[in-house]
């Protein structure tokens, strides 16, 4: 384990700005994303004065609880680890000038898992900031939305689970994305190894390609019948098990190019 | 021992780099890997560390072989490239993160060599000139006391007084269990350390050869006597000078840069 543990740290030393540099894209990309598709919580929360001004308080309160959870941040936890990770790809082909003795299944070992703490710390900030906005929701408006909904004679009314009032909570189930992830990592390493120019770019095409293909080739089996299949096991396998094949076959190929490739 | 059998390597099918190579390369020498630009001496090195794999034969260090770039063969086996680009650390810091890969890895070595180059210890690489990177990388190599150092073109970017403390450094580390293999052009800047020569042309090993027996089978003559007995005349300012054999048996005083001529220019092909 001692030489995994010595490339991930030559790693971080190498590229220590990303303690910096994550957070930091992650809150402009957040904001951005708060700015363009929150669907009017953004003025919520920045102009609430003049947005309720404008469409009446009390019919303002009683929709809040609808407000739907920021269900885009599933994209911002999936994508922006591979916007990071594409900062320091050449480590995935080149490192240096100088060979270093480590096998390459101990190296594939040190990237899934540089993958994964990348994948983790971006998490941890839309987590962080998401929570941010549950918190600032049910302080600034449970209390009032319910009286709200008092004064409307709507009783005994519950706020939907899909309320941006459990953003952070809607977040928490995101965590899920990370089997995604580690579906689709093993397509960006082996890009980086194949392509090196444009690898993201290339191994997105061919992922996408990939996914087309792999839709088309589903729908001939039992076209017109899918409906009357009921069993929960066969979805699981039809959803997972195509791309999850895919990835480990991928995960082994980037193992026999790391062992492969001509320096 | 580092064996190297049969080897063979192409980039494009149709032309070899590299032709059916087969040496022995002996612990407690250091040897000058020679050759015309294009010939094959960085594919060479490359194809020894295990950053190539050759396309037929193989090389072999205490029984693990190039092709399988195992961490113990890469423990043992250091690359110096002809180019040094090196993350930006601090220097104590680089020696420290990269040295913890390599078991016979002395910091305190690299520090003395540091300090011998004369670079500030306490300066980040990015921090430093080319030729400073350079020394940095060398302390490195150096350090990493690994049994086999191969250098490429060590000397690019040394001033002179560096060329002299790269050369005291060499002849201190190298010892019984190690082998240094050089491959240069500036000759001259290493020429004094070297036990063995290794030429390369066309692909093959041309000259394999301690540089002691050569010395005692060759000589480089002016006399006008050895015109007849003279395998390879090279003309000079001074007038032409002759490869003969030695007769004496003494240890003659051999030219490496004028014997390179004699193997790699000669037209007809000398016996050695």
């Amino acid at each position: 384990m001692k030489p995994i543990f010595y490339y991930l740290r030559t790693i971080y030393y190498s590229h220590r700005y990303l303690l910096f540099s994550i957070p930091l894209i992650a809150v402009v990309l957040w904001l951005i994303s708060l700015y363009f598709f929150s669907n009017g919580a953004y003025d919520i929360i920045f102009n609430y004065q003049t947005f309720s001004t404008k469409v009446g308080e009390e019919s303002l309160l009683v929709e809040l609880p609808n407000l739907p959870f920021f269900s885009y941040s599933q994209v911002l936890i999936l994508i922006l680890p591979f916007l990071y990770l594409m900062f320091i790809q050449s480590n995935f082909y080149k490192s240096y000038d100088f060979t270093l003795p480590i096998n390459s299944g101990k190296k594939l070992i040190a990237y899934i898992i540089l993958g994964l703490m990348i994948f983790l710390y971006n998490y941890l900030f839309i987590l962080i900031f998401n929570y941010a906005v549950e918190i600032y929701f049910q302080n600034k408006f449970y209390a009032v939305v319910m009286r709200a909904f008092d004064n409307k004679g709507v009783l005994y009314t519950s706020i939907p689970r899909h309320s941006i009032f459990y953003n952070g909570k809607m977040t928490l189930e995101m965590f899920d994305q990370i089997k995604v992830f580690l579906t689709i990592y093993p397509f960006f390493l082996f890009g980086c190894l194949l392509f090196q120019k444009y690898s993201l770019l290339k191994s997105l095409a061919i992922l996408v390609f990939l996914a087309i293909l792999g839709k088309y080739i589903s729908t001939c089996f039992w076209p017109g019948q899918f409906y009357k299949i009921i069993n929960p096991t066969f979805f699981l396998i039809y959803g997972w098990g195509p791309p999850l094949t895919a990835s480990i076959i991928c995960y082994m190929a980037f193992y026999n190019f790391l062992k492969e490739k001509e320096v | 021992m580092l064996k190297i059998k049969n080897l063979s390597y192409f980039y494009n099918s149709k032309k070899n780099i590299l032709w059916n190579i087969t040496t022995e390369l002996q612990p407690g020498n250091i040897y000058g890997l020679l050759g015309l630009n294009g010939e094959g001496k960085t594919t060479f090195l490359k194809l020894i560390v295990g950053m190539l794999i050759p396309k037929d034969g193989a090389i072999e260090y205490a029984g693990k072989l190039s092709s399988e770039r195992s961490a113990e063969y890469l423990n043992d086996v250091y690359f110096l490239t002809d180019h040094s680009k090196l993350p930006d650390l601090g220097i104590e810091q680089f020696g420290k993160l990269y040295g913890a890969f390599y078991s016979k890895y002395d910091h305190q070595q690299f520090i003395d060599c540091i300090k011998e180059f004369n670079i500030p210890i306490n300066n980040r690489l990015r921090a430093l000139s080319l030729g400073q990177h350079r020394k940095v990388h060398l302390a490195f190599a150096l350090a990493c006391n690994s049994a086999v150092l191969l250098m490429d073109e060590p000397t690019n970017g040394l001033d002179i007084p560096s060329k002299a403390i790269f050369r005291k450094l060499l002849s201190r580390y190298i010892n019984e269990n190690r082998i240094f293999i050089i491959a240069t052009h500036q000759i001259r800047d290493v020429d004094t350390l070297l036990d063995h020569l290794l030429i390369m042309k066309n692909g093959s090993l041309v000259l394999d050869q301690n540089l002691y027996q050569l010395s005692i089978q060759y000589k480089i003559s002016k006399s006008p006597l050895d015109v007849d007995k003279a395998m390879y005349v090279q003309d000079e300012l001074t007038g032409p000078y002759y490869l003969v054999k030695n007769d004496t048996n003494d240890e003659s005083k051999l030219d490496i840069e004028f014997l390179f001529n004699a193997v790699t220019t000669n037209t007809k092909p000398i016996e050695i």
